[in-house]
């Protein structure tokens, strides 16, 4: 039974031919471009194919418009701290992450950016309406988290994009890339990472800029292009590129992105379990109002118990694994009035059946 | 006679050599010679009748490749 209920920190488990891909990757051997021999060429294709392969779940057109980094909070840094903030002014959706919410808060002790949150409903839905009457000519960039990592909830990103008219917006696609489709054309900067619904292994994130000379580097060195100069090549992926990218990961997430596997529960059986759930007068369940927008995350609060005490007590009693806290999250935990105790958070898997998910209901039931 | 094909970095050298393969045309990926370049990247090679063929492929797709006769 699997009884791993932590995906939004990292999908457990992976399909198999991501660990396949890892082996070969590493007795292949082989960096990214640099030499001509052909253990290296056939990992720079794989790289390179895993970009194309990013880019088509992206629907952008440029996939070298794409970077790999380390994961997202890195891209999210290359983005946030090589933007030029001309009018100082950032707004942000009211379940931002601290991968956003540092840099930020960077930028606003050093620069003086001024960072104001959208309007929004109870569960953090970003309220269309209202945000259709704000100014935002004075607005360098709107950030949107696609998917909290908390209550789950999915912003509808095409329609805060019609609201916002010409502002470049950034998503922040970290919980919903490979879950939710999220057609990027019009989108400005994206950031995700590849351990989550992506499903591949720790260690390969990235973002795509749909202008990347907008952007300077964050991190600088050698790409293996322009190299009589000391300066950063001017062109994309290689000017956010520098040093040897992690090519055993970015294999491994070719792999996983290859292997999807097909769900073994519904949306509704999702939908189920939180409505049962929510009928149980011990728990508060934090999730999207509407099914609608729900993801395959939510988080719990107990009457007697804190998060942590039933995060404890469903690992001894019934070895279920789960998060509790804040999860690097509190902005969205000021929104849904869950800070600073925070929740226990629940994040499935493809992999988890309707049994498992019974199962699950009856741990926390018998707590 | 043999053609050297240089593009702008990695990524365009492995778009151009699958460009090239899904056209039957025969190319090599080879180290950027260094009296052309110093680059410390790769290069593509093939027959000097290709070459015409290899560079409308190549435009057609927004790559730009410089090429120099071997």
């Amino acid at each position: 039974m699997n009884l791993y209920f932590d995906n939004a920190t990292t999908s457990y488990p992976k399909p198999k031919e991501v660990g396949e891909a890892v082996l070969q990757a590493i007795e292949r051997g082989g960096s990214y471009g640099r030499v001509a021999y052909e253990r290296t060429i056939q990992s720079t294709g794989i790289v390179e194919e895993c970009r194309d392969a990013i880019a088509n779940i992206l629907g952008v057109e440029h996939a070298e418009n794409i970077a790999f980094t380390l994961n997202a909070t890195t891209a999210s840094n290359i983005i946030l701290q090589g933007l030029e903030w001309k009018c100082k002014q950032v707004w942000v959706s009211p379940l931002e992450h601290n991968a956003i919410m540092r840099p930020l808060e960077h930028l606003r002790q050093h620069n003086k950016l001024n960072i104001s949150v959208l309007p929004h409903h109870k569960d953090g839905l970003i309220d269309i309406e209202r945000l259709s009457h704000i100014t935002m000519q004075n607005t360098d960039l709107v950030i949107v988290n696609h998917q909290s990592n908390v209550n789950g909830l999915i912003q509808p990103i095409g329609a805060i994009k019609d609201a916002i008219g010409k502002t470049p917006i950034m998503i922040d696609a970290t919980q919903s890339l490979g879950y939710t489709n999220l057609n990027a054309r019009e989108i400005d900067y994206i950031v995700f990472t590849g351990h989550k619904s992506l499903m591949g292994i720790t260690g390969v994130g990235g973002f795509y800029a749909k202008n990347s000379s907008t952007l300077r580097p964050l991190i600088y060195g050698g790409t293996g292009s322009n190299s009589s100069s000391y300066e950063m090549p001017s062109f994309s992926p290689d000017r956010f590129e520098a040093g040897t990218p992690n090519t055993i990961g970015i294999a491994a997430l070719l792999a996983a992105m290859k292997n999807k596997p097909e769900p073994q529960h519904t949306h509704n059986d999702t939908i189920n379990i939180i409505n049962r759930l929510t009928a149980r007068p011990e728990l508060a369940i934090h999730k999207a109002e509407s099914a609608d927008n729900q993801g395959e995350t939510f988080s719990i609060t107990h009457s007697r118990l804190s998060p942590s005490e039933l995060c404890e007590k469903l690992y001894t009693q019934y070895k279920i694994e789960t998060r509790s806290g804040l999860h690097c999250a509190p902005l969205a935990h000021k929104t849904l009035n869950t800070y600073p105790q925070g929740t226990l958070r629940i994040a499935l898997s493809p992999y988890h059946t309707p049994l498992e998910l019974d199962y699950l209901y009856n741990c926390i039931c018998n707590i | 006679m043999q053609h050297i094909i240089l593009l702008q970095n990695i990524r365009q050298i492995i778009q151009a050599e699958k460009l090239c393969k899904a056209a039957n045309i025969q190319v090599s990926i080879i180290p950027v010679p260094s009296h052309l370049s110093s680059e410390c990247g790769m290069a593509l090679v093939a027959e000097h009748s290709k070459s015409t063929e290899i560079k409308y492929i190549l435009e057609k797709e927004q790559l730009k490749p410089i090429i120099y006769e071997r």
